[in-house]
């Protein structure tokens, strides 16, 4: 850690120290993040729309008591389904301990593959977004996405590539539509089908003898950290069995072909690409342009 | 848990190795050895995983440094907390 | 314990020094390549105008993938939502797969031999009455295919493309300030300047790409100041330092105040605007010659400065309701020389029936102040269209232009256009067509009244959804059976509702093709897959078409030679009959129609590169000049002496297209205007309309993309929360909006994406079932005949 304290003795409570103090900072930011410029602002009044039918006036008698917000099971709705909004469960687990863990079967591994493939378009699309996102500020999606975070059986991944972290949104879209309107069954029909069939996501990546480390079967652009899919808080049957190795590429190498590196133009569809055209009529020089003094050396 | 890594450094030129060694010595968690050519081996630790991975990238990015490359690894799970240097009074 | 953690530390020591040692040793070892079936190529976006460049992965005839690429100066490898599903677009399962002819009110199946003689019939009918409505996604030789077509071969101007709806207001700000259409700057601006001014620009929404690269310097640790000055609080605005928000059309006082207060604290910069710049102002007689509205006529510095006399912060504050500290703000800034200031706009200013005024004196505060020619120092317009630059205005298929910025009104220019096309003198109609709101109206007025136009055909564009005022100037067709609509199109839209005849198109990498992007950039790129069914090139179809002419017996099909307009020879010096289909990729048309096309770039300083140098590059940005060891150099940052080779030695800037012929470009006085339409009693509301992220334009394209169309499947109307309440409507209601022109049912969104202010309404135009442009109003701006879609007086009411 770059920031830790030099010659000191008291290494642990220094660290110690160091913690709090990043840790302040850390939840600082994020807090930060999760206010939108127009909410630290106050410039939006933040309202609760009701219709007139239920406006103060209107004479209440047996009318059923609402349940309080506070005692709704909302458990049971969205794709959150399986968080619970109770504060002991968001203390994080430590990962696990490192070492060699067990193989994950194969039908495992590819059921993972197959959960992820259906938030993509084709393997190296950004995935969509499987919950309600706040339409104001991207910013906020770092809040979990930005280290990764377990809650309960959840997981936030780790952002892939934090190097673009500017504007999540710009790539990110939620999947269950950004606004549900009351009619929202005849208004959400797909115009038609799309008969895309994108590239899958390879499995495995081939190794040169059994026990040498599988190469990167996939493309790694916008995926330069790889601890976001194979660390502790990636897709359980995709992370690594060491994770304490801290040098993924090391070991595991990237294709060329895969990587951007190796510019090979498609083979030519047609002899157009190969055969040049002439328009006929052009017989004569072009005029010389107007007043065009000579470029400079 | 305490996580220690052997590290091979390599560096662009052959005269960045001492220089490096000099600021890799500085600190508490890296201690550097002697450099053979463009290599320079080394020592670092952390508490965990994710530190480890920052120490790494830290000295990947210094001035001179071309490839960080992990050779041996050792985790201390070992749960008994360590006594304090200089306890407290 | 001590002990165990020293114990560890040395064996790992042990370790790597053992391993260094032997590494010093040993020779690198050459790394693995495996290579997974796909065929990658490279292809600029087919969206907006930021002109991102895609690797398209292409395995067994099908697009199977998209990769931002890395070597493009754009986007860096960087994509945004709708860049990284483009390849999905070719794949809706309702392509246009054959020609289609509307038999008693049934669009039928007929042969593509059938479809081009249908159309030959009808334009040797009355040549005069053919009108071709064009687009800003027209491919660069596409475009300039139909308009050699129109200009040359049928002697009409009727040719208009889409940019007129959105490009026109910035082609005629930049011709009466510079004399010569298109950005000085490029984007190479937005990382070098220190402050970024968004007017009336949803950058985040409509160009991300662009957007993350000013707000990935931030990441870095760069400073960059962020100006949003706008009508709604948006994306955008959440991203920046100030958020001004204005009275809608009040644009024109906000700069007016600005350049009040350079003059008042003597902030402006009097070497720059001495030796660079003259004054005008709009001429009092606009009738007085053709080109007097776009050139106007001169003033003095001293009238100049009257003339802003009255902007005083406070009065700017009455007018626009930005508070005066943060107008002397704006004017701290511009009187800063030592700051580097951006300036960007899109349709804010574009869609404005005061636009062209809104564009002249932005360019006129950057001017004055001086803030003009450093890297990070410019005022730049940004394009909606992938070849709005491209197509649209440096093909010049635009009612009054020729190829490469040459005017229609004069007389040397189309001497000129008729020496490179070989016609004869006198070919080319000496009188300018009707733009694109004057075709389609006469399009839909009956001939007896006045209806001049009689066949109009419509390539890559959807003015059946995207026209303004829909009743009036497009649906207004429907029922007039002498009036003959074709539409060339690769899915069924609201335009093709109402077509005749609809020929399917083949799309972006279905073949060859080249775009132009927002900063000069032009773009090549290679047909990849083939196109579904009978779908076929659009510039095939003119060409097809207008050889059939030629066999008919149309005299201006030929040049002056008496050989056919579009004649092209292979390598072997042979003719190839390109208009035969299964001939048209025997040879590269598209290079043979560009090395054409290129030929007039030089006139205006344009220079293209031979389309070799395009097929190598990520684009280049012109004027492309070659170098003396023979190499082609592209110009980033034009009229300024460091980098044009245009500008004179020693001269610093020169505008060598000067309106006053002097090399000075020109600062103009316009005053603040009130808006053709403002709320009243009874439309209380102002009603803007726009963009969202997910969805590019009509949302033909990106409604057919499930990934797309999942995230933001219908329109809405976005308003306050407190008019909601006042008006008990609930989040997600359906409401109606009514203005003088129709109404609309559509789902009312509070505290939504966007955050219109009070008194305010926003729709957004991709959905063709809840088509806003039925309300909108389309008043025009005098000078460059672009719609205003910004604004217009609205009323709500429960459905």
């Amino acid at each position: 850690m770059p920031a830790a304290p030099k010659s000191s003795k008291r290494i642990e409570s220094g660290f110690i120290a160091g913690g709090i103090i990043v840790l302040v900072a850390v939840s600082g930011y994020f807090v930060g993040l999760r206010q939108t410029n127009s909410a630290i602002s106050m410039t939006r009044p933040v309202s609760v729309v009701r219709k007139h039918a239920q406006s103060a006036h209107a004479e209440v008698k047996d009318v059923p008591v609402a349940v309080r917000y506070i005692d709704q099971d909302w458990s049971a709705h969205g794709s959150n389904a399986q968080w619970r909004n109770s504060l002991v469960d968001f203390q994080q687990f430590p990962d696990a301990a490192p070492g060699q863990q067990a193989a994950v079967p194969l039908e495992v591994k590819m059921a993972a593959l197959h959960a992820r493939a259906a938030r993509r378009a084709y393997d190296g699309a950004p995935p969509t977004v499987p919950h309600p996102i706040t339409q104001d500020s991207s910013a906020a999606c770092l809040a979990c996405h930005g280290q990764g975070l377990q809650v309960k059986d959840r997981f936030a991944s780790k952002i892939s590539h934090p190097t673009f972290g500017g504007s999540c949104t710009q790539c990110h879209v939620p999947s269950g539509g950004a606004f549900t309107a009351a009619d929202a069954p005849v208004l959400a029909a797909a115009l038609t089908g799309n008969s895309f069939q994108g590239t899958e996501a390879p499995p495995n990546g081939p190794r040169a003898w059994p026990g040498a480390p599988p190469t990167i079967p996939h493309r790694t652009l916008m995926r330069s950290d790889c601890m976001s899919c194979h660390g502790p808080k990636g897709l359980f049957a995709l992370r690594t069995p060491h994770p304490e190795r801290q040098s993924c590429t090391q070991c595991h190498v990237p294709a060329a072909a895969n990587d951007q590196r190796l510019f090979m133009p498609a083979p030519p569809l047609d002899a157009a690409k190969t055969t040049t055209a002439t328009p006929a009529p052009a017989s004569d020089p072009a005029p010389a342009p107007l007043a065009a003094p000579p470029p400079k050396p | 848990m305490r996580l220690t890594s052997g590290l091979i450094i390599s560096v662009t030129r052959d005269d960045e190795a001492a220089g490096l060694r000099a600021v890799l010595s500085a600190r508490d968690d890296v201690t550097p050895g002697e450099p053979e050519g463009r290599w320079l081996p080394a020592a670092i630790e952390a508490e965990d995983d994710a530190r480890l991975r920052e120490l790494h990238d830290w000295i990947a990015s210094r001035p001179g440094v071309a490839f960080v490359d992990v050779v041996h690894v050792n985790f201390d799970d070992s749960t008994t907390p360590e006594p304090l240097l200089n306890p407290l009074p | 314990m001590i002990q165990r953690r020293e114990f560890n530390r040395m064996t790992a020591l042990a370790a790597a020094a053992a391993a260094a040692k032997a590494r010093a040793q040993n020779a690198p070892a050459a790394p693995a390549a495996s290579n997974d079936g796909i065929a990658w190529d490279k292809a600029p976006c087919r969206f907006c105008g930021t002109g991102c460049h895609v690797r398209v992965g292409v395995k067994n005839g099908r697009v199977v993938a998209i990769e931002g690429d890395q070597l493009a100066e754009v986007n860096k490898g960087l994509l945004c939502v709708k860049g990284y599903h483009v390849g999905l677009a070719l794949y809706g399962k309702d392509r246009l797969t054959q020609p289609l002819l509307r038999r008693n009110g049934v669009l039928e199946p007929i042969s593509w031999e059938e479809a081009v003689e249908t159309i030959s019939q009808k334009i040797m009918a009355a040549p005069e009455q053919f009108a071709i409505y064009g687009s800003g996604q027209w491919t660069i030789p596409e475009g300039y295919a139909a308009n050699k077509f129109i200009k040359a071969g049928l002697s009409s101007n009727h040719i208009d493309p889409n940019a007129r709806l959105c490009m026109a207001s910035a082609v005629t700000g930049f011709l009466s300030v510079y004399g010569v259409d298109e950005p000085a700057g490029c984007y190479d601006d937005l990382d070098k300047c220190d402050v970024l001014i968004l007017w009336g620009n949803n950058m985040a929404e409509m160009h991300p790409v662009l957007f993350s690269r000013v707000i990935d310097r931030r990441t870095r640790g760069e400073r960059v100041t962020l100006i949003d000055i706008g009508t709604r609080r948006t994306r955008t605005s959440e991203f920046c330092d100030h958020y001004l928000e204005f009275r809608p059309h009040s644009d024109l006082a906000i700069m007016n105040g600005i350049a009040h207060l350079l003059i008042k604290k003597n902030a402006f910069d009097p070497k720059f605007v001495e030796k660079f710049c003259n004054f005008r102002q709009s001429p009092k007689d606009p009738a007085a010659s053709p080109t007097a509205p776009l050139n106007g006529e001169a003033m003095s510095f001293d009238d100049y400065k009257a003339a802003l006399e009255p902007y005083t912060p406070e009065h700017v504050e009455k007018l626009s309701g930005v508070p005066a500290e943060k107008i002397r703000m704006l004017g701290d800034l511009f009187a800063d020389k030592k700051i580097r200031i951006t300036s960007t706009w899109c349709m804010g200013f574009n869609q404005h029936s005061r636009g062209t005024n809104a564009n002249r004196l932005c360019h006129g505060i950057h001017l004055l102040s001086g803030h003009f020619g450093r890297p990070g120092d410019a005022p730049t317009s940004l394009t909606g269209q992938p070849s709005a630059c491209g197509t649209a205005r440096e093909v010049g298929t635009m009612c009054q232009f020729l190829p490469g910025g040459l005017q229609i009104l004069n007389e040397e220019h189309r001497h000129e256009a008729e020496h490179i096309w070989n016609v004869p003198q006198g070919r080319i109609h000496p009188k300018i067509g009707h733009h694109t709101m004057l075709m389609w109206e006469r399009f839909c007025t009956p001939a007896e009244k006045g209806g001049d136009i009689r066949t109009i055909w419509v390539q890559v564009t959807n003015p059946g959804q995207t026209l303004p005022n829909l009743h009036r100037f497009f649906k207004a067709k429907a029922g007039q059976p002498d009036k003959f609509l074709i539409v060339s199109d690769v899915y069924r839209t609201a335009t093709t509702e109402l077509a005749d005849l609809v020929l399917p198109s083949a799309m972006w990498v279905e073949k060859n093709g080249m775009f132009g992007n927002s900063e000069r950039r032009t773009q090549q790129w290679f047909r990849m897959v083939r196109p579904p069914g009978e779908a076929r090139d659009d510039a095939w179809q003119m060409i097809a078409v207008a050889r059939r002419l030629h066999d008919l017996g149309h005299a201006g099909m030929k040049d002056k030679d008496g050989r056919f307009l579009f004649t092209f020879k292979n390598d072997k010096g042979e003719e190839v009959p390109v208009w035969e289909w299964p001939r048209y990729y025997d040879v590269n048309v598209d290079k043979a129609l560009f090395e054409e096309y290129r030929l007039f770039s030089r006139h205006k300083h344009k220079d293209l590169a031979p389309y070799d140098e395009y097929v190598k590059a990520r684009g280049l940005r012109w004027p492309v000049v070659q170098q003396a060891d023979g190499s082609w150099r592209e110009t980033k940052f034009r009229f300024s002496e460091f980098d044009d080779p245009y500008v004179k030695k020693g001269a610093e800037i020169q505008f060598y297209h000067s309106v006053t012929k002097d090399d000075k470009a020109l600062i103009w006085f316009a005053p603040a205007e009130k808006a053709a339409e403002e709320p009243d009693a009874e439309f209380p509301f102002w009603l803007c309309t726009g963009r969202v992220l997910e969805h590019w334009h009509s949302g033909s394209l990106t409604r057919r993309i499930p990934q797309l169309h999942a995230s933001m499947p219908h329109s809405y109307v976005e308003m306050h929360p407190e008019d909601a309440r006042e008006k008990g409507f609930t989040n997600g209601e359906t409401i109606t909006v009514r203005t003088r022109r129709g109404g609309l049912r559509l789902p009312v969104w509070i505290d939504g994406r966007g955050h219109p202010p009070r008194g305010s309404l926003f729709i957004p135009f991709f959905d063709e079932r809840l088509l806003c442009n039925d309300i909108t109003l389309g008043d025009i701006d005098p000078v460059s005949k672009q719609p205003d879609y910004k604004k217009c007086a609205a009323a709500v009411a429960r459905a």
